[in-house]
């Protein structure tokens, strides 16, 4: 019972983190129609400028407001030079170009910094753990989910109270019918890819939590796989379905962790996947998708 | 009588494939008469090919990018690996395999055949899930099906060696072999291409509801492209185990997929020579950057050891390819296309064609009818219980102003849209709501927005409609020179070799109507023929309708708003508004209904 509460807890925390890196692409998706290969490298970035800045002796709290300043500026800038070129091309183009910007950026943190994995330091109160009626809860993961309940909780009240949140649903509903309104798509566009880099940020932010602040220049590879699985099986365009799929996939790899034989721990991400296209086979438009009718 | 197009164009196939076995012939050349590591990299860009070019059979006529394949490719590895091994040396690396793969080895004939089938019949059941997603989430799911692989690779040790990679393989495939497996996939390449299965595939990723309207499956189509594509990339991956030797999971994952990614694009991804091309710029210039990021001094600049170099350079290829063009180096062209001048490929001989009924001998009489057809969208009633009546042999129209439910009539009709409730019959059976089986049923139709297979022939977009029923209905030679006849009064012939997007909008028009008689059909349903047409084009139309009843004996619905051309044309109206159907009778008591003219004159629509 009690290992089961930890895993809970462990799981929900975990989930939370994916939510926001499936919530981040979902709203680029939605707005732009781009399915953004690069979002992992957001996490990457952002983790590399927290570590830069508190190498240079500045504080943790400060270095990472860096990183995800770092974070939506890359993203604005990304969508400035690589994909408004390719804006309106069918959404293959757009992928294979997001596809090349991760490997360039990639290579170039390899080039400036390093190809090895290095160490954040961070708030040494972050690695330890309390202990909650005879539970032991390590902190990060508390932490975690908590910063993360939080900015979604942000995030839901930003898409239904403002304006802009308006516009963004708006958007993921019908894009066309949104640009026939004479909403600025410009406009839409670069927040939406802002928002997608600050939660990119707070995503590296609590991944570095997590993961004791190692970092490498692959580090948002997994996250942002698992995050583009989360927003296939919660369904394309639909943005509570990002989030509801990113907590699956939390769960399935806490679960799986916990209760798989040693040996086949390592199998965690094939399993989970494969499962995935097992849900896909029953419903193939993913649990919150709607099958999207052409007009004839 | 000739065929409209060739099934299969055998001189386009065998001049491409003899053009691009040239450069492989050069470069299995050098490598034989080299050796060494130059012998070994032109051997390993020809393992590529066989990569990209099984990547290309699926990506490039389905239109959906696939990272899965090299997944295939890293299976037919491990599998042929594993099967060719023999079990003393396989002892050592992984005793404990399960299935008592270390205890028996097949060679590596054997081995490589086995491999590619066990991987074949996975893909294909895989294929299953994902030919049915289609777009960009079967992207995704191809994604996941790469790193499933990788993780089982890296993680299952006791079959694959884990992280390590597996050695041990017997050496085998020689250069000269890789060559010969090089022309052979090149060959299958090109055939897919141009063949019916090919020609559909590419139908579907041009237009999913005009290739289901044609009678296409499009789940159907894409399987087989995907199986037989994940055999190619199975068979790549087995050559490069039995010619290195040694593998690791490495070797097939995401260093492997940004290559072939490049590879395949920057050439053209629907061109089968793009897919040559590709493989030779980026395997050059990869060369030429791992030299460069060796280190290099310039007069006073020394430029230090760079990993990453060659990463760049890939990921600027693929940015720079999608930036501008999108379509590669070559687009969808092929190597022959500068060599062969395009003729009129097609002989068409209207003379023998008169008057030859489609169906057969006799005349057949059928009615095709809506039977209370309803439709509601959410809450909102589109459609409300209407009855409509064609039979063979007659023309009827249908009129009302816009938003009257019209299109959605004709949706439901031709099996596009299910009805909310109602039937569709043809006599007394009823025809289920889908555009394969109305096609089948002989219900065939247009589209108000044209839809067609943009990027094909004029004659593939005919053939593939011809196809799918052609031999199912009585007369298969008859009935295509009943379609020839249409080609020809429809001015076609002059340009089936042309890309259906390139044609004017009259032409489009005409061949979308060509196309859905090259069905075959008892009925036709066409959604605005003369829309945007002059005149002249609107009177051609015209009689080519009247010619589909009169000559051929199929029941025409036509909906147009024009409304001189229409009620000259059709023996029976049938008006609708608000969804409903608020009148039947001949043109003249139409011109002279209260209702109608209420209804038309009340909407403001002409």
């Amino acid at each position: 019972m009690t290992e089961i509460i930890q895993q809970l807890v462990n799981g929900l925390s975990l989930g939370a983190t994916y939510s926001l890196v499936a919530l981040g692409l979902a709203i680029v998706f939605t707005t732009f129609g781009l399915i953004n290969f690069a979002h992992g490298e957001l996490i990457t970035i952002t983790s590399y400028v927290t570590y830069g800045l508190s190498v240079l002796g500045i504080p943790w709290a400060v270095a990472i407001t860096g990183g995800l300043f770092t974070a939506i500026i890359s993203a604005i800038l990304m969508e400035r030079i690589a994909f408004r070129p390719v804006r309106g091309k069918p959404p293959t183009t757009s992928l294979l170009t997001s596809f090349g910007v991760s490997l360039i950026l990639q290579a170039l943190i390899v080039i400036i910094v390093s190809p090895r994995t290095k160490t954040v330091q961070q708030w040494s109160w972050l690695g330890g753990s309390d202990i909650v009626g005879g539970l032991v809860f390590p902190r990060y993961q508390v932490i975690t989910l908590v910063v993360a309940l939080i900015a979604l909780l942000a995030m839901v009240f930003t898409l239904k109270k403002t304006n802009i949140g308006l516009e963004i649903r708006g958007a993921a509903e019908d894009l066309e019918g949104v640009r026939l309104l004479g909403v600025r798509s410009g406009r839409l566009v670069v927040v939406a890819f802002a928002v997608s880099g600050l939660l990119a940020g707070i995503a590296a932010v609590l991944i570095m939590a997590r993961t004791g602040g190692s970092i490498n220049p692959h580090m948002g590879l997994l996250p942002m796989l698992s995050a583009f699985v989360a927003v296939v099986l919660g369904g394309f365009g639909s943005l509570g379905g990002a989030v509801l799929g990113g907590f699956i996939l939390g769960f399935l790899e806490v679960s799986l962790r916990a209760w798989l034989p040693q040996s086949a721990v390592g199998l965690t991400t094939a399993i989970i996947f494969a499962i995935v296209i097992l849900v896909l086979r029953i419903k193939p438009s993913g649990i919150m998708g709607k099958v999207i009718e052409e007009k004839v | 009588m000739k065929k409209v197009a060739k099934r299969l164009d055998i001189k386009r196939v065998v001049i491409r494939s003899v053009l691009l076995t040239i450069p492989l012939t050069i470069a299995v050349l050098v490598a034989t008469g080299t050796g060494g590591s130059i012998s070994r990299l032109i051997t390993v860009a020809m393992i590529n090919l066989i990569i990209v070019l099984g990547i290309q059979v699926f990506t490039g006529n389905t239109g959906i990018v696939s990272f899965g394949h090299i997944g295939f490719a890293a299976l037919g590895a491990y599998l042929t690996g594993i099967l060719a091994t023999e079990p003393d040396v396989k002892g050592f690396r992984i005793p404990d395999a399960p299935f008592g793969l270390s205890k028996f080895s097949l060679g590596p004939v054997l081995g490589l055949l086995v491999a590619v089938l066990i991987v074949t019949v996975l893909a294909f059941a895989l294929g299953t899930v994902i030919s049915r997603i289609g777009g960009i989430s079967a992207t995704m799911v191809t994604l996941a099906v790469l790193i499933i692989v990788y993780t089982v690779m890296n993680d299952w040790v006791a079959f694959s060696g884990g992280a390590e990679g597996f050695f041990g393989i017997p050496v085998t495939a020689s250069p000269v072999l890789v060559f010969i497996f090089a022309v052979f996939v090149l060959v299958i390449a090109s055939v897919y291409k141009e063949s019916i299965p090919g020609l559909r595939a590419q139908a579907v990723r041009e237009d999913e509801l005009a290739a289901r309207a044609m009678g296409v499956s499009p789940p159907r189509t894409r399987l087989w492209s995907w199986t037989l594509s994940a055999a190619i990339a199975a068979t790549g991956g087995g050559l490069l185990a039995l010619f290195l030797g040694s593998i690791t999971p490495r070797d097939f994952y995401l260093k492997l997929t940004f290559a072939t990614v490049a590879m395949l694009f920057v050439g053209g991804v629907q061109s089968v020579s793009g897919a040559v091309i590709g493989v030779i710029l980026i395997t050059v210039g990869n060369e030429i950057f791992r030299w460069l990021s060796n280190g290099f001094t310039i007069g006073a600049i020394t430029v230090p050891q760079n990993p990453g170099m060659t990463d760049i350079f890939l990921g600027l290829v693929i940015v720079v390819t999608m930036i501008s063009r999108g379509s590669g180096l070559m687009g969808s062209r092929e190597v022959e296309d500068f060599v062969i001048k395009t003729k009129k490929s097609t002989h068409v001989d209207i003379a023998e064609s008169r008057k030859t009924s489609f169906i057969s001998e006799e005349i057949v009489s059928k009615t095709l009818r809506a039977d209370s057809l309803s439709k509601s969208f959410g809450g909102l009633l589109a459609v409300k219980s209407v009855n409509l009546e064609v039979e063979t042999g007659r023309v009827v129209g249908l009129i009302g102003p816009n938003g009257s439910g019209k299109s959605t009539l004709l949706n439901m009709l031709s099996g596009v849209i299910p009805p909310t409730s109602g039937a569709v019959l043809i006599d007394s059976n009823e025809v289920a709501a889908s555009s394969e089986e109305a096609s089948r049923e002989g219900i065939a139709r247009t589209f108000q927005n044209i839809r067609l297979f943009g990027d094909l022939t004029v004659a593939a977009n005919i053939q593939i409609a011809l196809d799918s029923v052609g031999t199912k209905r009585a007369n298969p030679v008859k009935a295509e020179a009943a379609v020839s006849s249409i080609i020809s009064k429809l001015n076609l012939t002059d340009v089936l070799d042309r890309k259906a997007n390139t044609l004017p909008y009259g032409l489009q028009r005409k061949l979308e109507i060509a196309r859905a008689m090259a069905l075959m059909p008892n009925f036709v349903l066409l959604d605005e023929p003369v829309a945007g047409m002059n005149e002249v084009e609107s009177a051609e139309i015209a009689d080519v309708i009247k010619m589909l009843a009169e000559d051929l004996g199929v029941g025409v619905v036509v909906v147009d708003h024009d409304l001189p051309f229409i009620l000259n044309l059709c023996s029976k109206m049938f008006v609708m508004e608000s969804g409903k159907l608020i009148f039947s009778g001949t043109p003249q008591e139409t011109r002279q209904n209260e209702a109608v003219i209420a209804a038309y004159l009340g909407s403001g629509s002409n």
